[in-house]
């Protein structure tokens, strides 16, 4: 009966209870999102690269490097000559070293120059090693038989077989105008899913790279005519070193050592390179700095949200408290059939919980729906993987603050309507 | 003090005061006043003549200051607020002016929270002794399920009188239930409340400003006769204002 009375109560004003449920809604929306996409986005890039010690790279920002190399995010402005890998893979404590060149795209999806090493080194997650799911890697150098390895999300979202021949483009971005496509690519081989960047990555050889620069460009497309001159003379400038004949720089190289301890000690060999400015960074170091720069967002966005929350829970106390004078009838005929104020309390309390629960219900089913939309567009757009979840592990946590806190909120209206009772007599005109 | 002076009296005032803002506003004073078990009284009173304040104090939502209140054999001024609270569920039935049901919830569900705060179960006996009581008053049995908004005046108070009596009080309080009804409904009104009153051997408190119902009662109540407060003032300060009130 208790619990029937709220519940006709609330559709008794369904209007205002929508209007409260819907703001209420909204902001733990909002505050669950900044939750779960932070949460997730750590997650994603702290599985993105592990087993690679350092990346060596042209002097640049620790950070821009580690997201041009690995999360194939910005570019890499310089590049580290042939010679400069030459050296660092010699030195005595490198166990391996693989260079990658970047800053070529097909269909919006970055082609990555590599030696076939590394898909043996490259590790992803809790160390584990990239497979392969059809086919083979690369066979490098035959000018004829160019071959690619395609990421699994790039063979699934464009449809490509193995022994299927695709045309790569020079720049990066869908609409890249100067298409290489004198230079036709077999797929060789197919990578197994990983939920990183990979996913998304063409991998060629560096002489493919090479190849696909090399020869004068063909013009396709005839409607993008006349910005094509401008456009490849950008491209020209800002990718100048891979406009040679020869294997000659490459953008970063990822370096595995042979003992933990002589990471320090091949990264300052790196920074006090002599031949060329140079940097190596330690993937983990780089990413705690990241960390720390999204934690002070995320913090930001989270305090943000957690005012919003209060205030919309302020406004649903402020619409029950305003809903006590047109109550005041109800109140004294319940005194009258021998409701003890306890019970007028418990009644607003359980209006509250009940608008906060669908509220909260009307939340995660819009986390859920908005990061179902999500997901495909964040990893292929920024490499970026969230697991569509409809409940977190700390979403209980966040449930029972809420819940805690709009009680709380409910008792303003609620010791209101328990005062009102105690004072109402039987004759309230 | 006895507690039961004559084994019929159901209800025994004895030098009952009431005040408001912590005592400087005397509002009741009642040095005695009983009320025997069955009675029909009809009380009349001006606004402000204390007669809320007695309803308030009868029903248990209010305690006197000083003196004792004897109901049903039991003092209500040394019952704790809970026990008030259940004394007002199963022994007084009330039934107001006007806008007696809770609009949002049923005709039945109106009737069923008397019995949910009187603590009895809703079983099937409970549901037969509404559409007992319902044709009694009559009416349809349909309307139970109506909401109670959508029922006519009449209809809603003859449902605040099924309400009030099915916990079977010992006394039921009706404050001016027939102001709002037109002449013929009013007569029908009465004569089935006393009906229903007789039968159960209830306690009637009536309390109205229409003297032409008087004669069906067989008590009547001047306000400004029982609540001696106002003399009180008189003989205790010189107020001409007040005075002149009188």
């Amino acid at each position: 009966m208790f619990i029937k009375i709220a519940l006709k109560s609330l559709i008794n004003r369904k209007t205002t209870a929508w209007l409260t449920i819907l703001s209420v809604a909204t902001s733990l929306f909002v505050l669950l999102a900044v939750k779960q996409i932070s949460s997730q986005a750590k997650t994603s890039f702290g599985r993105t690269v592990s087993g690679v010690d350092l990346i060596v790279g042209a002097r640049t920002g620790q950070l821009n490097l580690l997201l041009a190399s690995v999360f194939r995010i910005g570019y890499v402005s310089n590049s580290v000559s042939w010679q400069s890998y030459q050296d660092i893979k010699q030195q005595k404590h490198v166990s391996w070293a693989v260079p990658i060149s970047l800053g070529d795209s097909h269909k919006g999806y970055p082609v990555l120059g590599t030696t076939t090493q590394y898909f043996d080194v490259f590790k992803y997650g809790n160390k584990q090693s990239l497979k392969m799911e059809q086919g083979q890697a690369f066979m490098s150098d035959a000018f004829d038989s160019a071959q690619v390895v395609l990421g699994a999300a790039v063979a699934e979202k464009l449809g490509y077989k193995l022994g299927d021949k695709l045309v790569l483009s020079h720049g990066v971005g869908v609409t890249s105008f100067s298409h290489h496509d004198h230079v036709k690519f077999t797929v060789s081989g197919i990578l197994a899913f990983t939920g990183t960047p990979i996913d998304q990555t063409l991998h060629i050889s560096l002489s493919g790279i090479e190849v696909m620069h090399v020869a004068p460009h063909t013009e396709e497309h005839e409607e993008h005519e006349e910005h094509e001159e401008h456009e490849e003379h950008e491209e020209h400038e800002g990718h100048d070193e891979h406009e040679h004949e020869n294997v000659d720089k490459v953008s970063a190289v990822l370096v595995g050592v042979k003992a933990k301890f002589a990471t320090l000690y091949v990264q300052k060999a790196v920074n006090d390179f002599k031949d060329e400015p140079l940097m190596a960074i330690i993937p983990g170091v780089a990413l705690t700095e990241l960390w720390q720069m999204m934690a002070s967002m995320e913090s930001i966005l989270l305090v943000i949200s957690i005012l919003v929350l209060l205030a919309t829970l302020l406004g649903m106390s402020t619409m029950l408290l305003a809903s006590m004078r047109e109550r005041s009838r109800e109140i004294s005929i319940f005194r009258a059939l021998g409701a003890s104020p306890l019970f007028v309390f418990c009644l607003i309390e359980l209006e509250v919980l009940v608008l906060t629960l669908v509220s909260l219900v009307l939340a995660l089913i819009m986390v859920w729906g908005v990061s179902l939309v999500a997901a495909p567009i964040l990893s292929t757009h920024y490499g970026i993987f969230i697991d569509v979840t409809f409940w977190e592990q700390d979403t209980h946590f966040v449930v029972i603050n809420v819940l805690l806190v709009s009680l709380l909120m409910g008792l303003i209206p609620a010791m209101n309507a328990y005062k009102n009772a105690l004072q109402t007599g039987l004759l309230v005109k | 003090m006895s507690k039961i002076s004559v084994s019929d009296t159901i209800i025994q005032f004895s030098n009952i005061r009431f005040s408001y803002d912590n005592g400087r506003t005397l509002v009741l004073n009642i040095p005695q006043w009983q009320i025997n078990r069955g009675q029909h009284t009809f009380i009349v009173g001006e606004s402000g003549s204390g007669k809320s304040t007695l309803l308030n104090l009868l029903s248990g939502i209010n305690t006197p200051d000083s003196g004792e209140l004897v109901v049903l054999e039991q003092s209500l001024t040394s019952m704790s607020a809970r026990k008030l609270d259940n004394y007002r569920a199963t022994k007084v039935g009330v039934i107001f002016q006007q806008l007696n049901l809770i609009p949002y919830i049923s005709v039945l569900d109106n009737i069923l929270l008397a019995v949910y705060f009187g603590g009895k179960k809703e079983g099937g006996n409970i549901q037969s002794r509404i559409e007992v009581l319902a044709s009694q008053l009559n009416l349809p049995t349909s309307i139970l399920a109506k909401q109670a908004s959508e029922l006519s005046v009449g209809q809603q108070q003859r449902v605040a009188i099924i309400r009030a009596m099915i916990n079977e009080p010992a006394i039921l309080i009706a404050d001016e239930p027939t102001s709002a009804l037109d002449e013929n409904s009013k007569s029908a009104f009465l004569s089935v409340l006393f009906e229903l009153v007789n039968a159960t051997n209830c306690t009637l408190l009536f309390v109205s400003h229409d003297k032409s119902l008087m004669g069906q009662f067989e008590s009547v109540v001047e306000m400004s006769e029982l609540n001696q407060v106002r003399s009180q003032q008189v003989e205790n300060n010189t107020d001409n204002r007040i005075k002149s009130g009188v």
